[in-house]
């Protein structure tokens, strides 16, 4: 049976979650990111800002005295978490059940892995810029022993992804070129021929010189056929079909898209 | 300034009649309610609802005085305000046009004028106004009216005449309404017969009042003949006989200008209705309720312990079961008792695997509510508990209100959709 979930009040001043570009306006919303990203929730998540938002923001002085009772005696951002959203009730009790056995989850991984699975946040939520910086450096970083190289190749790939994706088309294949070199994998070779085939540049000979015709062609055939599948989705997606009839809006997504991408840029350069 | 609603100023009751209106008030140096004295005509507390602005100038009088003055050919004139008002009408005064509601609005100005002068107060704590019936279009016009001549909205109250006769019986000492009040109002608008009465054994009590329009109603202007007063005091004495019957009446009222010299034409009815009953006419009556109702709005808790019910008062209750927090609750949007004007509800909620809005609407004495339900179908799927819906409940009358729901999105998690939910119910 159906319910309904009175909700709070919306803040007039968000609380700004930077690294996402996202502003939260109700405890519901909160409740949601927490339950979504917790990847990306930090150990300095609770602090004197998200209490402030709760008890100024959203008139909720109770819970907010409860998280910082409870911040401060047990320090334990896990249980605060759980605290917190058994509190606002938007979840029930077997998805904060979930929810408790993905933090468990999360405690039994190590720094490296968890700031990996912050950047790959990140990068789901297109953040790559973020993301980026995050994957660098664990690259940079002396490599943690418990860590395989494995997991550093993964990384790497990662990031270059993610320059694919902000078609840095150059520094993805100059990130995926060392992967070849010391795997000679053929998935990672054929991602090396996608980039050069979307910069619209040569395939350099010195990775593509040995590699048999049949196989590029073959390659090539897929190319095509992803771009193609690619573009019947955009064209019957309901969003182009509003934008085709509006161009005024088609500006207005675009200004959006740059502005936020320019943001990100200047956030990471910071 | 003018309207800042000091502590010590007035708290006026205003009845704006179709042709006319009266003003009492209530300072702190005074227990009783005062009758503002408006003229030196026959009866000084009436004011009729006239304005006339004087030829090539920008000042405008209202009353008698403003048909005297249009008579001399001092300027134009338009009466009938209210009804102008209720109609959204228009007025050309020197080749200016005006609309009903600013009409309106300088007609209460001046006589509010008027009415500072007398009481030697420039402030308005609370004014409740009292119309005969409720209509959205005036009760709109009043308060927008009132904001355009500086007194804040939170400071004006509108009620019917029934609420007012209630708020008036209700100051009473108790053996004066221990059974039935009755009031017989004749006035230019005809011939209303009020009755009050305790629903004892409630909780709370219910203090119940009703209007009967009587259509035996006639006009005042047949009280200028003998065989007029003759004819009026035989249909009065039979109303009497009619509405009084086996009922056991504590007191019995009257009002309005048509009964301002009943002792003169009207020896039978008031023989008749004096048996065995106590009877007061009382001046203003409507006004002076306003002012009591006034006063017990500004109380913290009500000096009545009574739910009140009467015209422009809702019937039902409607509520919603809700979750907050982790608690299941029931939402009151609307209790029996509340004026249907004032009763403007919004809220947020985000549906939880429910198709549909169910509301509970519950009539007074029934045991179980009654399922409203609106389908929320209409709006975009966005995945479990996505979706916050604006809900936005508004009385339009005493038995008619509209539910308004409003797709809000889920924050910036996903953008608001155009979807919007109207429905309209009548539970009467």
């Amino acid at each position: 049976m159906g319910r309904y979930l009175l909700c709070g009040k919306e803040a007039e001043l968000p609380f700004e979650i930077e690294e996402l570009d996202l502003r939260i306006y109700t405890i519901e919303e909160l409740c949601y990111y927490i339950y979504n990203n917790l990847m990306l929730i930090g150990d300095d998540f609770i602090g004197d800002r998200l209490i402030d938002f709760i008890r100024n923001g959203l008139s909720m002085p109770e819970i907010a005295d409860k998280i910082e009772r409870f911040h401060t005696t047990a320090s334990d951002l896990d249980a605060t978490l759980v605290m917190l959203l058994s509190e606002v009730g938007y979840y029930t009790e077997p998805e904060i059940a979930q929810f408790s056995r993905a933090l468990m989850k999360r405690r039994k991984t190590n720094g490296p892995e968890r700031v990996r699975m912050k950047a790959d946040g990140l990068a789901e939520r297109k953040r790559y810029y973020a993301a980026i910086r995050y994957y660098r450096t664990l690259l940079r970083e002396p490599r943690d022993g418990r860590m395989s190289s494995e997991f550093y190749l993964g990384v790497r790939e990662s990031m270059a992804d993610c320059y694919g994706r902000l078609c840095r088309f150059d520094r993805a294949f100059q990130t995926l070129a060392p992967i070849y070199e010391q795997t000679k994998s053929d998935r990672i070779l054929k991602k090396m021929y996608d980039i050069s085939v979307l910069s619209g540049s040569e395939l350099p000979p010195v990775y593509f010189s040995k590699v048999p015709d049949t196989r590029l062609s073959e390659w090539q055939q897929d190319y095509w056929n992803r771009e193609s599948r690619l573009k019947d989705r955009i064209r019957n997606a309901e969003v182009m079909q509003i934008f085709l009839k509006d161009p005024e809006k088609i500006k207005e997504a675009l200004a959006g898209y740059t502005a936020a991408i320019k943001e990100e840029y200047r956030s990471m350069l910071e | 300034m003018m309207n800042d609603g000091k502590e010590n100023g007035l708290i006026v009751g205003y009845d704006l009649c179709a042709d006319h209106c009266r003003i009492s008030y209530h300072t702190d140096d005074n227990e009783e309610p005062k009758d503002l004295v408006f003229s030196d005509e026959e009866n000084p507390y009436l004011i009729r609802n006239a304005i006339c602005k004087k030829k090539g100038e920008d000042s405008w009088i209202v009353g008698q005085e403003a048909y005297e003055t249009a008579l001399l050919g001092g300027g134009s004139i338009v009466d009938k305000l209210l009804r102008l008002t209720e109609h959204s009408g228009f007025a050309s005064f020197e080749g200016v046009r005006y609309s009903a509601e600013e009409l309106l609005q300088r007609f209460l100005q001046e006589t509010l004028k008027v009415l500072y002068k007398e009481s030697g107060k420039k402030t308005i704590r609370e004014i409740t106004f009292t119309v005969q019936v409720l209509s959205g279009t005036v009760l709109d016009a009043l308060i927008r009216a009132m904001k355009a001549i500086g007194i804040e909205r939170k400071r004006v109250h509108i009620v019917s005449h029934t609420e007012s006769w209630l708020y008036f019986i209700l100051s009473r000492s108790r053996e004066l309404r221990s059974n039935v009040a009755v009031l017989f109002d004749l006035s230019g608008d005809g011939l209303n017969y009020y009755e009050m009465n305790l629903l004892r054994g409630m909780q709370p009590n219910i203090a119940h009042a009703e209007r009967t329009f009587l259509e035996e109603g006639f006009s005042l202007d047949i009280l200028d003949s003998q065989a007029g007063c003759r004819m009026a005091d035989s249909i009065m004495t039979s109303c009497v006989d009619r509405m009084l019957k086996k009922k056991l009446v504590s007191s019995a009222y009257l009002s309005g200008s048509g009964m301002d010299h009943c002792q003169r034409w009207g020896s039978g009815f008031l023989k008749t209705l004096c048996e065995r009953r106590r009877v007061f006419f009382v001046e203003n009556l409507f006004a002076k309720g306003a002012v009591y109702a006034a006063l017990d709005r500004m109380r913290e808790t009500s000096a009545y312990p009574y739910r009140i019910m009467c015209e422009g008062r809702i019937s039902v209750d409607i509520s919603m079961d809700v979750v907050k927090g982790v608690r299941e609750r029931t939402l009151m949007i609307s209790e029996i008792g509340q004026n249907w004007y004032e009763c403007k509800t919004s809220f947020d909620i985000i549906p939880d695997q429910a198709e549909t809005l169910k509301l509970k609407v519950k009539k007074l004495g029934e045991k179980a509510p009654v399922d409203l339900e609106i389908p929320l179908h209409e709006f975009t799927k966005r995945g479990s508990k996505l979706t916050r819906i604006g809900v936005s409940v508004e009385f339009h009358s005493e038995d008619n209100f509209s539910v308004v729901l409003k797709d809000k999105g889920f924050g910036e998690f996903f953008p608001a959709g155009d979807t919007v939910v109207r429905r309209n119910f009548n539970v009467g």
